[in-house]
């Protein structure tokens, strides 16, 4: 490596770490710190238990060296793609080629200095430390060698990069087209869906053709061949593993260059006919003249959104929710899917919701100028997420009755009073949100968290409220439940009453805020 | 509102254009600040700022970087509240809740303002919906203006892959599809191609010479010069020089400090001072 070079790289790796730190000073950036301080702690934790001693100690006893070694570095290498993805670090945070073009690095040593500066993340060093413990306590304890445990090691990190950079290109490229963006969430939703069911059909396997099939396949993934290395091989399983996981590195690094060498999808340039009697439109003069034009924008804004349009793909998976939570059990099926039902029409639309703004950039300042006043634009930003929200509830409540046995009259009116009562709750809150904890967030993300500090209570909170409720309905008999089903209608209007209280408090806050609103949405504004 | 409108024909424009009678250009105030101060925390952005200008004017609002200008430009539209002082616009005081006076004025902010995930065309008719255009009327100016401003080829394109230049024109062109009495322009060409701010400078020649005013900032002092009737220079805040530029075009000259100046821009360095570091090693 030429010492100038090494000198830039240098420069570029401390900018990287610069910038982790300046993004830890906002207030999304806390949230996101705080997240990953948790996994780095779960990390250390998992080092501690399997890394070291005890996973080798725990492995040898058993006599299943290679399993255990497989199921740590499977979590590992599983927690590495989840970080890059969800949080927005690793190699998604790292510096794109175009911005390294305006520094004097040759397309080879821009490509060495991109993927270098991506190793050297703090989310690939925590899990190195992981691995290398893992490695050296088979080294000490068992049959392992520190020399091939380090190798093995340093080349499992680089193949779960290289995956992760190669999905996470995939994820980029899918999001340039709005077809693109639909198959990747409907490929999320059904991994999402039954992700979760085939795995628990897969550790059920009892056919031992199946499970030696199985067994096969685990061995040649990337943790798989590494933990044969790591535990210490036959000097022909060494070879062998070792080529196959340098052949894994190989075949991301080779689909990594194919999806960066694609050129991006330009759009036509032909003069098109401008579609003025399109649907936005039609739905937005629902509202009303005065606020037709707000609610269309907003409209457009919901439902360009690639989040709001993957949870609006995943909603109606709450009709099966309490069956895949609580299999067997009619009656606690019933009671979980009730409590989650409270968060059917607010899931919806929440990402936008809780953070109105946060997607418009600098055309905030726009809300200002208009001859009306800001809180018309926070109103028709929430009339639009409770008619997006109320959309999504009508099919998932048709999803449960045609699925669930047995059903009566009472169940439904519980459920779809659990729903309203939920959207105008969360969508009360959601207007609070949006004035007092505002965060700017990438339109065309899919991935990671976007929601403010605010919006990460309100989820959080709400979550655990719902599953206490659940818990708490748990002690009762169905029949007690069904005999009290008036409440939750009631408790529908009371939250109706909390949002139209909400829509009316809200005003005078947000003007008194909105040049602070402005700033941090828009940037700040003293020249 | 006392104002009494009559409807004008414009030889250049088929459509009617209405004029304040009994403002006939350059007779009545358009705009006007009493001590106008703007105050983040410790900085005085804008400091005591008294401006009064004629309608009818094509007004030039100069000054360095951090000067001041589009925080003025930001308390004058409604867009920051003023710390203290007094904005009255077409006669009418400006205030949080001035929603009718809003109508009558367009602007082009800071950083343009834009909503990029929209089409050219939902932003243009959004904007003009917001200020109560009729749908006929929506649809008219909106294909108008995108084929003037060389824009309905890339309606496929949502404005947030628009090249500087052309997001430029889509916020000119949302600034004025309402026809407003007063255009407010931050940085208006800076970024356009020269055939484009030809065009423009045409249009906004037009615009006063109907009555209208607008008031711009810019750091192309030439086109100050050329363009402009009447200037002023802020600078740390504080109003340096207001004064009428329109001698320079045919070769006269300002006097001011006991100097006469022949160009804006000897002016310009001599209110806010010449910035001359020397690099050693250039």
């Amino acid at each position: 490596m030429p010492g100038s070079f090494r000198h830039q790289l240098w420069i570029l790796v401390r900018l990287r770490y610069l910038l982790l730190w300046a993004h830890s000073r906002t207030s999304s950036g806390r949230t996101v710190l705080l997240l990953v301080l948790y996994l780095i702690l779960m990390l250390i934790l998992l080092f501690f238990s399997f890394g070291g001693f005890s996973a080798a100690l725990a492995a040898i006893e058993l006599g299943q060296e290679e399993v255990v070694a497989r199921g740590v570095l499977s979590g590992l290498f599983l927690s590495g793609i989840f970080i890059s993805i969800a949080f927005g670090v690793g190699p998604r945070a790292a510096f794109s080629d175009m911005v390294l073009r305006r520094y004097p690095l040759s397309s080879a040593g821009r490509l060495a200095a991109r993927h270098l500066i991506g190793l050297l993340d703090p989310t690939w060093i925590i899990l190195i430390g992981a691995v290398l413990g893992l490695a050296i306590g088979f080294a000490v304890l068992g049959g392992g060698s520190i020399f091939i445990g380090a190798v093995a090691a340093w080349l499992f990190i680089i193949a779960n990069y290289l995956t992760t950079v190669w999905l996470l290109s995939l994820i980029n490229r899918a999001l340039e087209s709005g077809r693109g963006a639909t198959i990747l969430s409907a490929l999320v939703f059904v991994l999402f869906s039954f992700g979760g069911l085939i795995a628990v059909w897969l550790a059920q396997l009892e056919d031992p053709l199946w499970r030696s099939l199985l067994a096969g396949l685990l061995r040649i993934t990337p943790p798989g061949t590494a933990a044969v290395l790591l535990v210490g091989p036959s000097f022909g399983g060494g070879v062998t593993n070792a080529a196959l996981l340098v052949a894994w590195c190989g075949i991301f690094a080779v689909a990594v260059g194919a999806l960066e060498r694609r050129p991006p999808v330009a759009p036509a340039l032909s003069p098109i006919t401008i579609p003025w009697d399109n649907l936005y439109d039609q739905l937005a003069k629902l509202f009303g003249k005065s606020y037709a034009p707000l609610v269309g924008k907003t409209l457009r804004y919901y439902l360009r959104c690639n989040r709001v349009r993957f949870s609006l793909a995943t909603t109606p998976m709450f009709a099966f929710i309490g069956k895949l939570m609580v299999p067997n059990k009619a009656e606690e099926g019933f009671f979980m899917t009730l409590a989650l039902f409270a968060f059917v029409g607010f899931a919806s639309a929440s990402a936008v919701t809780l953070n109105q703004f946060g997607y418009d950039g600098p055309g905030i300042r726009r809300y200002a100028i208009f001859p009306v006043s800001f809180t018309a634009a926070i109103r028709a930003g929430s009339l639009t997420s409770l008619f997006i929200g109320g959309v999504a509830i009508a099919p998932t409540l048709a999803l449960w009755v045609l699925f669930s046995h047995p059903v009566e009259a009472r169940m439904v009116v519980m459920l779809l009073s659990s729903a309203v009562a939920g959207l105008f709750f969360f969508n009360a809150l959601s207007l609070w949100t949006t004035v007092l904890s505002p965060r700017g967030v990438d339109f065309r993300s899919i991935l990671g968290n976007h929601l403010s500090v605010g919006g990460n209570v309100v989820v959080i909170g709400g979550l655990i409220l719902i599953f206490a409720l659940a818990f708490i309905l748990r002690r009762y008999t169905m029949a007690t439940v069904l005999a009290h089903w008036w409440v939750l209608p009631l408790l529908a209007v009371l939250c109706f009453g909390c949002y139209a209280l909400s829509e009316r408090a809200i005003g005078p806050v947000a003007e008194a805020r909105r040049e602070r609103l402005i700033e941090t949405i828009a940037g700040g504004n003293i020249n | 509102m006392s104002e009494k409108r009559e409807k004008i024909s414009n030889a250049n424009d088929d459509q009617p254009l209405t004029k304040l009678a009994n403002n006939e250009a350059g007779s009545s105030v358009a705009i006007k600040t009493e001590g106008l101060t703007k105050k983040y925390g410790e900085l005085m952005a804008v400091n005591n700022l008294s401006l009064s200008i004629r309608t009818g004017r094509l007004f030039g609002f100069l000054g360095p970087n951090g000067a001041g200008k589009s925080t003025t430009i930001g308390c004058l539209t409604g867009l920051l509240d003023p710390t203290s002082g007094q904005i009255t616009l077409l006669g009418e005081q400006l205030t949080r809740d001035s929603v009718e006076l809003k109508r009558r004025i367009g602007i082009m902010p800071e950083g343009l303002a834009l909503f990029d995930q929209l089409y050219a065309h939902e932003f243009l008719a959004f904007n003009a919906r917001m200020f109560g255009l009729d749908e006929p009327t929506v649809r008219e100016r909106v294909e108008e203006l995108l084929e003037v401003m060389g824009l309905e080829r890339a309606l496929k394109k949502r404005l947030a892959e628009f090249s500087t230049g052309m997001r430029k024109k889509v916020a000119f062109a949302a600034a004025i599809i309402h026809r407003p009495e007063i255009l407010f322009l931050d940085e208006p060409f800076e970024g356009i191609d020269p055939a484009s701010v030809a065009m423009l400078k045409d249009w906004l020649r037009r615009f006063v010479a109907q009555g209208r005013t607008v008031f711009m900032t810019t750091h192309v002092l030439e086109t100050v010069e050329r363009l402009c009737d009447e200037v002023a220079i802020i600078n740390a805040g504080r109003l340096a020089w207001h004064g009428e530029v329109g001698q320079l075009a045919s070769g006269g000259t300002i006097e001011f400090d006991g100097h006469r100046f022949n160009t804006l821009e000897a002016l310009f360095l001599h209110l806010v001072g010449e910035q001359r570091g020397q690099l050693a090693w250039l």
